[in-house]
């Protein structure tokens, strides 16, 4: 079991206060044709993603608002600014990173984190990557770890294959659709047949600047038999207006290659969370989706899994906290396309001081999935009596001889076990540490420990902002 | 000076009068036995006492060892001796019984155990205790039968040793080797120099513990009080005969 930590954190954590805003060109707030066009031109492209851009656009116009899941009537978009350029090159080496952005970095202990553990890693400030850095070794073997911007020029051919075309389609809905015409920076991921990556690859996006959006795009492609574990943070600073953050991942996990996908996101609570992230799974595959959700006013996020060979093998491991005015609607996605696939969901939500959390998942399996296994499990724990979880399973079953299993269960702590706790010497925070570290030990002991006690860290902290 | 001082206590529960002052004065390593009538205000008074929040003291005061505790955390009264044996103890999913007595031996300032050390130690007891070792492995208390709850109670009592252990209702639902098994734990308790404040229903614990006092407690208040001769006489009787007028 993971302790967590009981240490009193500051009051406004360093992630949440803005630094200097560093920017050199930006475009007007609102979206349109003439904004989607700025953007592509900024960005000096070709023509086929400039099209790519107003295509989409052509479907988020035609689209309607998701009406159901998280609260976005506060989402206006005519207040955000889709994009806007740091003021900084590209570099490779952290000194030549401008001090202010890199004071940001050193907080978060990010290139210190690179030295040790990492493979690579990718810096975003704003809306396009800064810093991008893959280990010798890795790009000996043809490792490819860069902004998905820098992709798009030096790796077209592979980009244009893959880049939203048949993982996340532009048309795929409003919001993927939004992302198509204004995206801008992610990261692009690409390992060779057999190569087995070792170390995770990171990528760290930081939104910094009022009323904007940050759209990036993660494009990951794992090569036959090859392996790799790519890891994700963002974090904004907190202002009194609204932001938006809607981001297209999409993985290609091709036959008998491994790919875990994790991602901590602690965006602060103004920002709509509004994202979708697929895997295509072929032969024998495998993904891994790891899932920290802690900011956010509102998230939208089901990872979703295509088993489409035989074999193929997905894992969700969700956790999702909802504090005071959050509303997390999140869960898992699993389609099983083939013979003998097999998939396991872990989703555990955290409610509390009035936040909302709900699962919602989908769980089908095609006519001649033959075989295929499916295991979900969704816990909810409810810190009182004004917080609220719900749970949207929806199953898809077309296919008899399979094997499936769902479980569901709703906690809330009550006066009666704190006092109970407490009389026995427990404090109330120690009391709540071990409801909480006994809910979420199952899924800690799957994570990396680092990880485990980042994630505890930052549920404590989220606590002692509202419990007692 | 007593152990315990209860003085003239008043307690509301959400606004409804529980206790209308209460006394009672329990000195170290004596037994003392509270009986009354259901809803009487003897679950309220073991609650007022371990300090639950549920239970608002509106006046008198509660002295133990000397020192006005009715202000006190219920985590403070449990790091300076006291122990109370729960009715119904609470469910608490997802918490090792375990994992559970280990951090409350470490917030009363125990030693850190090394798990396996503890473990072995906690199965000692439970065996000595004829509480099923399974149990040890299982959430607090969730699922557990009434008998095995009444276990859990025994076997948190045995660890955390309490200088005052009120148990309320210690000896309902238990089998006769359970009534057994806590009977032999509080006696030892007791020869130990602890002491006691059992709420009870029956006669039963009577004759393993042989109290010092019994007390009667009717409508919010001590009624009555005498010595272990009271017991017969409610169980022939009835509690109408304490009623005054």
């Amino acid at each position: 079991m993971v302790k967590l930590l009981s240490t009193t954190p500051e009051i406004i954590p360093a992630w949440e206060r803005p630094d200097p805003e560093r920017w050199i060109a930006r475009t007007g707030k609102g979206i349109s044709k003439r904004i989607v066009e700025e953007i592509s031109r900024l960005k000096g492209e070709p023509d086929w993603m400039r099209e790519k851009r107003l295509a989409a656009f052509k479907f988020f116009e035609a689209k309607k608002m998701p009406t159901w899941g998280a609260d976005l009537s506060g989402l206006n978009f005519d207040d955000i600014t889709f994009f806007i350029r740091p003021d900084a090159k590209q570099f490779e080496n952290w000194d030549e990173v401008p001090a202010d952005i890199r004071r940001v970095y050193d907080n978060l202990g990010i290139p210190q984190a690179e030295q040790k553990f990492l493979a690579g890693l990718v810096g975003q400030y704003e809306s396009e990557g800064f810093y991008a850095k893959i280990k010798e070794k890795w790009e000996r073997q043809g490792v490819i770890f860069t902004d998905t911007d820098t992709a798009v020029k030096k790796y077209p051919d592979i980009v244009r294959e893959y880049f939203m075309t048949r993982c996340v389609p532009i048309a795929d809905h409003k919001f993927a659709a939004l992302h198509g015409a204004v995206w801008s920076g992610g990261s692009f991921v690409y390992i060779p047949k057999g190569v087995k990556v070792d170390m995770p690859l990171q990528t760290y996006f930081r939104m910094n600047a009022a009323q904007s959006g940050q759209f990036e795009h993660t494009l990951i492609i794992a090569d036959e038999g090859s392996s790799v574990h790519y890891i994700e943070s963002c974090t904004a600073p907190k202002y009194s207006t609204d932001s938006l953050h809607s981001a297209v991942v999409e993985i290609f996990v091709k036959k008998g290659a491994s790919v875990r996908y994790t991602t901590i996101q602690n965006w602060s609570k103004n920002v709509y969370n509004l994202n979708t992230k697929r895997a295509l799974v072929e032969e024998d595959g495998k993904i891994e989706w790891v899932g920290g959700s802690l900011g956010s006013k509102a998230t939208m996020l089901y990872p979703a899994s295509i088993l489409m060979g035989r074999g193929a093998h997905a894992r969700h491991l969700n956790i999702a906290l909802a504090g005071p005015g959050q509303w997390k609607d999140t869960g898992a996605k699993v389609i099983h396309g083939a013979p003998h696939t097999s998939s396991r969901v872990i989703s555990k939500s955290i409610s509390l001081g009035g936040g909302r959390s709900s699962y919602r998942g989908l769980l089908k399996i095609a006519k001649g999935a033959t075989g295929a296994k499916a295991h979900v499990q969704c816990d909810a724990l409810l810190l009182d009596e004004h917080s609220q979880s719900d749970t949207y399973p929806y199953m898809e079953v077309y296919e008899d001889d399979v094997s499936i299993m769902h479980e569901a269960t709703v906690n809330r702590v009550t006066d009666e076990q704190l006092f109970y706790l407490r009389s026995r010497g427990l404090t109330e925070d120690q009391a709540l540490d071990l409801i909480l570290a006994g809910f979420l030990d199952p899924i800690s002991r799957e994570l990396p420990l680092d990880y485990a006690i980042e994630l505890n860290r930052f549920i404590r902290l989220e606590m002692t902002g509202s419990v007692g | 000076m007593p152990l315990l001082v209860i003085d003239n206590l008043y307690t509301e529960i959400e606004g409804k009068k529980i206790l209308s002052g209460v006394s009672l004065a329990i000195g170290q390593g004596e037994a003392h036995f509270l009986m009354g009538p259901n809803g009487s205000g003897k679950t309220t008074l073991a609650s007022a006492l371990m300090g639950s929040p549920r239970v608002n003291v509106t006046a008198g005061s509660i002295l133990f060892d000397g020192e006005e505790i009715s202000a006190w955390l219920p985590e403070a009264r449990a790091h300076k001796g006291m122990y109370l044996w729960f009715q119904h103890p609470a469910e608490v999913a997802g918490v090792g019984l375990m994992d559970f007595l280990r951090s409350a031996v470490a917030a009363r300032g125990g030693a850190p155990q090394p798990q396996e050390k503890f473990r072995g130690e906690l199965v000692a007891l439970a065996e000595k205790l004829r509480m099923p070792t399974a149990l040890l492995d299982r959430n607090l208390n969730e699922g557990f039968s009434g008998g095995e709850k009444k276990r859990s109670e025994l076997l948190q009592f045995s660890v955390l040793k309490p200088r005052l252990a009120i148990l309320d209702e210690c000896d309902s639902g238990l089998d006769v080797d359970g009534l057994h098994a806590a009977a032999a734990a509080l006696d030892e308790f007791r020869q130990g120099g602890g002491t006691l404040l059992v709420i009870t229903h029956y006669g039963t614990m009577r004759e393993y513990l042989h109290p010092d006092a019994v007390h009667i407690m009717m409508q919010g208040k001590i009624a009555h009080s005498g010595g272990e001769e009271l017991i017969p006489a409610v169980e022939r009787d009835g509690f109408a005969q304490f009623e005054t007028a």
